[in-house]
């Protein structure tokens, strides 16, 4: 358990001295979940490694810059979902691939994901999650696996709170269509 | 009603795991890169100025260059100066015979008196006016 609050945090990170120890602490209270962010939406182990390590130190080199408007945690997943983002671009412009392109390959990784774990029936259910659009889909992940509130969605992905809820009605149906047909 | 709440656990689980003892070199890697980021901000003032030399440098080539750009008379007068003094310096170094120096030197037009004047339009000896 952290025994730091935000602000704690924050000013202990601002003393040069005490930075690295902050961070520390950071990391450890966040790494896992936003590793698991980044996991649902890029599924491979490998990118999901790298955009972690990135997006932490990203966190790192802009940590001065947060006011606390929000809670770290959030402006955390917001740093990850757009690290994630810019990802899978910078992979759909090296490969001359649409995003639909990007999703179908996303499918081939959970095939030959060698830490995929699931059934049958999970496997479908997540290659029935990767047909949704992209921002769709961190959305429904977002509420779905990791329980967040509607507002805090709202707050990561920049979305109002009503379009949140009628994006996650249109990708279960979507979803429910998509286990039925396949 | 348990089963069901138990189902829906199964059914939100993501399916997918990580190699063993992951989060711990995650943590590693991602504190020594930070640390290295940290050590690099201890340089930072070297860095910084070193910009501003680097500014300084690059804002007086701008100028000059714009200056040029600019002016290129000013410039050629002042090669013209510069050329026409080197000639000089190199006159006096050379030291050239007094006769051709003075052919150099501009010409007064002089006016003789009416006597000389005779003896030069009648082609007499120079000695003879000397005397």
């Amino acid at each position: 358990m952290n025994k730091y609050t935000d602000k704690e945090l924050l000013i202990l990170f601002k003393d040069y001295k005490k930075r690295n120890y902050a961070f520390n602490c950071l990391v450890n209270l966040y790494q896992e979940r936003i590793y698991w962010h980044i996991r649902k939406i890029l599924i491979s182990h490998e990118d999901s490694n790298d955009v972690t390590q990135n997006t932490f130190i990203k966190v790192f080199e802009n940590f001065t810059k947060f006011k606390g408007e929000s809670k770290i945690y959030t402006w955390i997943y917001k740093i990850a979902t757009n690290e994630s983002l810019s990802f899978l671009k910078r992979k759909k412009r090296y490969f001359f691939e649409s995003i639909d392109n990007v999703s179908s390959n996303l499918m081939n990784n959970i095939e030959s994901d060698q830490y995929f774990d699931g059934d049958e029936a999970e496997k479908k259910f997540q290659k029935a999650i990767l047909t949704l659009p992209l921002k769709q889909r961190i959305a429904f992940n977002m509420r779905y696996f990791d329980k967040m509130k509607y507002e805090q969605i709202s707050n990561i992905l920049g979305t109002s709170v009503g379009a949140l809820k009628a994006n996650y009605h249109h990708a279960k149906i979507k979803i429910e269509f998509f286990l039925k047909e396949n | 009603m348990k089963q069901n709440t138990e189902k829906q656990q199964v059914a939100k689980r993501v399916p997918f795991n990580v190699p063993d003892g992951y989060f711990f070199d995650l943590k590693n890697n991602i504190q020594s890169h930070t640390e290295n980021l940290s050590s690099r901000e201890g340089f930072g003032g070297i860095f910084t100025s070193k910009t501003i030399v680097l500014t300084f440098v690059y804002t007086v080539i701008a100028i000059l260059s714009f200056n040029y750009i600019l002016n290129p008379n000013s410039n050629n007068e002042n090669n013209f100066i510069n050329e026409a003094y080197e000639e000089v310096i190199l006159f006096e170094i050379e030291n050239i015979n007094e006769e051709i120096f003075l052919e150099f030197l501009p010409q007064d037009e002089y006016v003789f008196s009416d006597d000389i004047q005779y003896l030069i339009e009648n082609n007499t000896d120079y000695d003879m006016i000397i005397e």
